[in-house]
């Protein structure tokens, strides 16, 4: 049996119950509070434990958003995977109304919270949760509500994603190819693993019912039509794709087909295992001169293209706890030290493809040997970057094509960028 | 706000929504709202605020709907606590039942019944008989989960008004994919609680999984938003093909739901392929090939919690098909910001795909994290290595990994890494000489933990010959005697001195005597303390052991998709059974394994030939061979020899293992493993026992303290219900050793024989050479329905050898009834 919720809660950081929906009836707010002051004085921070517990019969599950946990509880042998996503769908929901979800936006809305969360739910289960669909019945300044109101269309739509009758004075439609890079280098220097997770992420300002229609350079589509492959062709893992997207008709044809819903949504997301060089290599030589100084000496070099450029790089140097007195030169950016993360960011504006930046940096220890019992942290460099215009995976949008009935002219504008996802480099 | 003050402020609002009831202002809705958001805000915070239940009621005549939802909850959140003013608000919820606006009629019949007062049920029969017609979607999505909240509060109510048939129809034949879905939730529920009662509902309930319902949801799949696609797919998870083309139709229908970008569907779509290709070996195979991307991309992208889920179900799916992701072990190295909670799933994962080719670099990604910040997660890293030794063949590079941490020099690195040394070296005696070189450079005084510090007294007892300074460091542990509180510490260093007196007299002789001495004197021990100097103990090793029976391992299976994966435990072990409801009863372990045909029972014997690189290995199966391949390897020393010369022989005669414990790794199971002459294993069991390994095995052959009933009352109903939700209290092998079982051609003489010994038969089946057995007995002047033991036990005669299975309501008497069962067995002889 597909269990039900009994009640979500939202907690402040010290577990208190901000506010919460009973469905059920059978797990009480006392009983939720009382679970996780347990999981308190358990192990110290809650984020970091299992965020699914079992606690006098009760099953609860959690996760963390700013300064609230959002809860689900249940008595039953409920979906773990469905609800822990429910809670994250109901953080985006919230975040959609409030901008931001956190204590403060949270208490200036009960009411609304309240309507949400009826409307998210019934009974333990999980009803919509488009936070655009749910905004047309449920508006967060209540004033404005002058207008008779009526089911949205698209509840009893077959179209869940979208209301009919949008209108745009200007149709538009924005289309990021986003590729993060996720990196671990060991600290033998040995590539150990890479992976690129990519996300087609669109914003649509269309009117009516838009038919749209994405190409792409992928391989099996482009075999399958019998072209003659120009250029570079990619083989994608995994592919997902948003609710719209017809599913069958790629399968059958590789068309990429769909009625987008109005705003900000990934059409599509995928994955790439194949080893790819690294886009930054770090290396870091470190030397302990005595029990108190430590001298690094990083190199940072960029493996693209030189016609593109990276932008807003960071790159993160772990540094002991006890540093002090840091003495930082760098060939080209700035450096700061952040001694609550305990390490040295070094920020380079702009960093075109083959080069190689130097950074020398000297610190005072300041106990005379750390203690042998605390263990000795080893955190690795992280990169953090953008390079606009670049994919690693040479993806490429062939066209994207808007078609309504109306006949608009549509703009459909695409951009492409890469950025750092985990990207780690371990050190000796 | 003090109690003073909230008074005068509660009585304030009180006139004002006095004054507001029956005005027709310019503006004064907006004025209302911002009272009853107040209101609402009070009630929030935990200030109680019934008192302004009939005001609220009389201001509720609005046509502002963001007024009649604030109105709701509050009259929602209060007529639990005050049913008589409840009754106040029932008028107006019934008139905005049928208010023109679809949107307040969905609204007010969700609130009418949410009430969950019993005697307003009456008032909620014709609002939701007239929602479940409404030509509004919305309206009958509500009234559809509107019958199931009238359900639980009524039940007769719900089922006299005929209700669930209505539910029926719409589920078919409603255009609006959300009314189909929450029908179906409805009826789910309903009919599994029902069916506990009702053979008409456990029908209907079945009818919800045949065909004309299946193929009704599968039809339009893709209208229903993505939790619903859960919930039908969790459906026709259950639904039995007629045949493979029919299977082969579903999974082309479902095939693009591998796509969708909800992980959950993806789970679900997964649990549909598994179960559909459950009985098609070849095609089950090709599936686990096909969700393989999926369940990748899903732990690599995603939030953290989303990422624990997934790797739940890998770890299921890993243990049955162990080579599925043999090649991908890259995808679960830890990301340093990953949180404990995925870092602990993914070294488990680890240590579940290692093999001879992949082990290399996993041991040494594993070694990265044994210098983590995080202490816990350096733990589970290096019992990770540890165990991904004792699971493999070429150790060769691991020796030295361990050994390295070792050199790390950090107190708890150190007393992890001993303790796996000292299980090596158990197990690959012929790595002694390198690993004592470095053993014995560990300075003994950081050394605090009990278990590390008896592993390295061990070690220098056990190979004092070649340690040069063993005898001046187990003299420092003698010296510190008095101050040492483990007696498991204390024993393992008598021992160790008395192994040194043997290796080396000239030197250690003071020493044995100051320890004989502090022993004899040992407040805690007595003089039996010294007894175990004669007969030194050996502890079992940790090894990587599973004690979750292989029918418990296929329910988790069967239910993949939910918190049982997650627990790694059947819901009939976590859940109240009032949430359990009809269905698990019905699918009763022991009820499906009196009807499964004898062939689907694996025995040890047969899983030999199971060949470790089969993906498609059931859970049982794999279980099994790993098992008999450690009978083979990690018997305790005073078995070595007999192991040896026959590694391959069926199970030892006797094997104990000490209670359940469903988490593999982190609670390893001690295991004893006795054989031939029993006097030889009882006296090395009573030193283990002493030892604190707790296994609570009597000395001296069954214990007779404890006695059974001669004629135990146990209905079949009930033994089955017991048999749910009890857990196993114990599990042991047994071999009839020079009992010709061969000629055993059916139940009966077993059963005359287990009777003489008061236990007694509830069912029995199968044929040559394979049978099935239920036993019961019960304890002696037990209240009725009490201290009853169950007991499954399978027996081949071909290879004289019997698995048993033990439950008992008072599981700290279950090892004393073992020992009655296994002398029962013992004494079966067919003359």
């Amino acid at each position: 049996m597909t269990g039900a919720a009994s009640a979500i809660f939202i907690l402040d950081m010290k577990g208190r119950v901000l506010i919460w929906r009973d469905y059920r009836g059978d797990v009480s707010a006392a009983q939720a509070e009382r679970f996780f002051a347990r999981l308190m004085e358990g192990e110290g921070d809650p984020s970091s434990q299992d965020p699914v517990k079992l606690h006098e019969g009760v099953t609860y599950l959690f996760i963390q958003y700013n300064n609230v946990y959002v809860m689900a509880a249940s008595r039953q042998n409920c979906n773990a995977a469905s609800l822990l996503l429910f809670l994250h769908r109901v953080v985006d929901v919230f975040k959609h109304y409030f901008d931001e979800l956190e204590e403060e936006s949270l208490r200036d809305n009960f009411v609304v919270v309240y309507e949400l969360l009826d409307e998210m739910m019934d009974y333990g289960y999980p009803q919509y949760t488009e936070a655009r669909i749910l905004s047309e019945f449920i508006k967060t300044d209540a004033y404005r509500m002058e207008v008779t109101q009526l089911p949205p269309m698209a509840v009893t739509n077959a179209v869940s994603w979208r209301s009919e009758g949008i209108r745009y004075k200007k149709n538009e439609a924005f289309l990021d190819v986003v590729e993060s890079v996720n990196i671990l280098v060991n600290s033998n220097g040995q590539l150990v693993r890479s992976e690129v997770i990519g996300a087609l992420k669109m914003r649509t300002y269309l009117s009516g019912m838009p038919e749209c229609k994405l190409g792409l350079n992928d391989r099996v589509l482009l075999e399958a039509q019998g072209r003659a492959i120009k250029g570079k062709a990619i083989d994608l893992d995994d592919i997902k794709f948003h609710q719209c997207v017809r599913l069958a008709r790629f399968e059958n044809d590789r068309t990429i087909s769909f009625i987008p819903p109005d705003g900000a949504f990934d059409l599509m997301t995928y994955r790439l295992s194949t080893q790819v060089k690294p886009l930054f290599w770090v290396e870091a030589q470190v030397e302990r001169h005595s029990r108190s100084r430590v001298e690094y000496s990083v190199k940072a070099r960029s493996q693209f293209k030189e016609r593109s450029t990276a932008t807003s790089v960071e790159i993160e140097l772990p540094v002991p706890p006890d540093a002090t007195t840091p003495s930082v030169r760098t060939s080209t950016g700035s450096s700061t030290y952040a001694p609550e993360k305990e390490a040295l960011i070094w920020k380079i504006k702009s960093f075109p493809g083959g080069k190689e930046y130097m950074l020398k940096a000297q610190f005072g220890l300041s106990s005379i040997s750390s203690e042998e019992n605390t263990p000795e942290k080893r955190p690795p460099i992280r990169v953090r970057f953008e390079i606009p215009y670049l994919t690693v995976s040479g993806i490429q949008v062939r066209y994207l094509k808007i078609i309504e009935k109306s006949g608009y002219r549509a703009l459909p504008w695409v951009r492409y960028i890469t950025t750092a996802g985990e990207y780690e480099l371990r050190m000796i | 706000m003090n109690a003073d003050n909230r008074k005068g402020e509660l009585a304030d609002l009180k006139t004002q929504l006095r004054q507001l009831a029956g005005s027709r202002a310019a503006g004064v809705e907006d004025v209302k709202r911002e009272l009853y958001k107040k209101v609402i805000s009070y009630m929030t915070i935990g200030i109680d605020v019934s008192g302004l239940f009939s005001e609220m009621v009389m201001c509720s005549a609005t046509s502002d709907l963001v007024l009649k939802k604030m109105c709701y909850l509050y009259v929602g959140s209060y007529a639990k606590v005050h049913p008589d003013l409840a009754l106040l608000t029932i008028n107006f919820l019934q008139k905005d039942c049928r208010d023109d606006d679809p949107m307040i009629r969905g609204l007010a019949l969700r609130s009418l019944c949410s009430l969950r007062v019993k005697n307003l049920v009456e008032y909620l029969v014709g609002p939701l008989r007239t929602g479940l017609k409404d030509n509004n979607g919305y309206v009958r999505t509500v009234a559809a989960m509107g019958v199931l909240k009238l359900y639980h509060i009524a039940p007769s109510a719900c089922t006299d008004n005929d209700f669930p048939a209505t539910l029926k129809g719409l589920l078919i034949h409603d255009p609006d994919a959300q009314v189909v879905a929450n029908c179906l939730s409805a009826l789910q529920e309903i009919y599994t609680l029902e069916a506990a009662s009702s053979e008409a509902a456990l029908k209907e309930r079945e009818l919800l999984f045949g065909r004309p319902v299946i193929y009704a949801l599968l039809n339009r799949i893709k209208e229903f938003t993505e939790w619903a696609q859960c919930l039908v797919l969790d459906v026709v998870s259950k639904y039995v093909p007629a045949d493979p083309n029919e299977s082969f139709d579903i999974m082309n229908v479902l095939e693009d739901r591998l796509q969708h970008a909800n992980s959950a569907v993806v789970l679900a779509t997964i649990k549909v392929f598994l179960q559909l290709t459950i009985s098609m070996a070849d095609v089950h195979q090709q599936v686990y090939e096909r969700i393989k991307a999926p369940l990748l991309t899903l732990i690599s992208s995603g939030s953290s919690e989303q990422s624990y889920a997934v790797l739940s179900h890998l770890h299921l799916l890993v243990m049955r098909a162990p080579m599925l992701f043999s090649s991908d072990y890259k995808h679960f190295y830890c990301r340093y910001s990953d949180p404990s909670y995925v870092k602990k799933l993914k070294i488990e994962m680890l240590t579940a795909v290692a093999n001879e080719s992949n082990m290399y670099e996993i041991v040494t990604e594993l070694s990265e994290y044994a210098a983590n910040v995080d202490v816990a997660i350096t733990r589970e890293a290096i019992r990770a290595v540890g165990r991904i030794a004792l699971q493999l063949y070429d150790v060769n590079a691991i020796v030295d990994r361990l050994l390295q941490f070792l050199e790390m020099e950090k107190d708890y690195v150190t007393a992890e890494t001993l303790v796996l040394v000292k299980d090596l070296l158990r197990k690959y005696p012929q790595w002694s000489h390198d690993c004592i070189a470095v053993v014995g450079n560990v300075s003994s005084n950081t050394v605090q933990e009990p278990k590390a510090k008896s592993a390295l007294i061990w070690m220098l007892g056990e190979y004092s010959h070649d340690m040069l300074d063993a005898p001046y460091v187990l003299e420092g542990f003698v010296e510190g005697w008095a101050e040492e509180d483990s007696a498991e510490v204390r024993l393992e260093l008598l021992s160790a001195v008395s192994k040194l007196f043997f290796k080396r007299p000239p030197e250690s002789q003071k020493i044995l005597g100051a320890a004989l001495a502090a022993g004899i004197a040992d407040a805690h021990q007595g003089v039996e303390v010294a007894e175990c100097v004669i007969n030194p103990p050996k502890q079992a090793v940790s090894v990587f052991a599973d004690t979750q029976s292989s029918e418990i391992k296929d329910r988790i299976f069967d239910e993949f998709n939910s918190l049982s994966v997650v627990y790694r435990e059947p819901s009939f072990m976590f859940l109240d059974k009032e949430h359990r409801g009809a269905y698990d009863y019905s699918e009763d372990p022991a009820a499906v394994s009196l009807v499964s045909a004898p062939a689907d029972l694996v025995l040890p014997s047969q899983s030999l030939e199971a060949n470790d690189n089969d993906l498609l290995l059931s859970a049982s199966e794999k279980e099994e061979s790993r098992g008999t391949a450690s009978n083979g390897s990690y018997v305790p020393d005073f078995l070595t020899y007999e192991s040896s010369s026959a590694p391959r022989s069926p199970s030892p005669p006797l094997q104990v293992v000490a209670n359940r414990n469903s988490s593999i790794g982190s609670a390893p199971v001690a295991r004893a493993t006795t054989a031939g002459r029993t006097s030889q294993a009882v006296s090395a069991l009573g030193i283990d026992d002493l030892l604190g390994l707790n296994l609570t095995f009597s000395p001296g052959g069954p214990s007779l303290s404890l006695k059974l009933n001669s004629k135990p009352a146990l209905d079949p109903a009930t033994f089955q219900r017991k048999w749910g939700q009890l857990p196993i209290a114990l599990t042991m092998d047994h071999s009839f050793f020079g009992q010709p079982l061969a000629a055993l051609s059916g139940p009966q003489p077993l059963l005359r024989h287990m009777q003489e010994n008061l236990i007694h038969c509830m069912a029995s089946g199968g044929q040559v050479p394979q049978f099935k057995f239920f036993f019961f007995a019960q304890k002696v002047e037990s209240p009725p329905g009490t201290g009853f033991f169950l007991v499954e036990c399978l027996l081949n005669t071909s290879t004289a050898s019997a698995n048993v299975k033990i439950k008992a309501d008072d599981t700290s008497v279950a090892s004393k009834f073992g020992d009655i069962f296994r002398s029962a067995l013992t004494s079966f002889s067919l003359a």
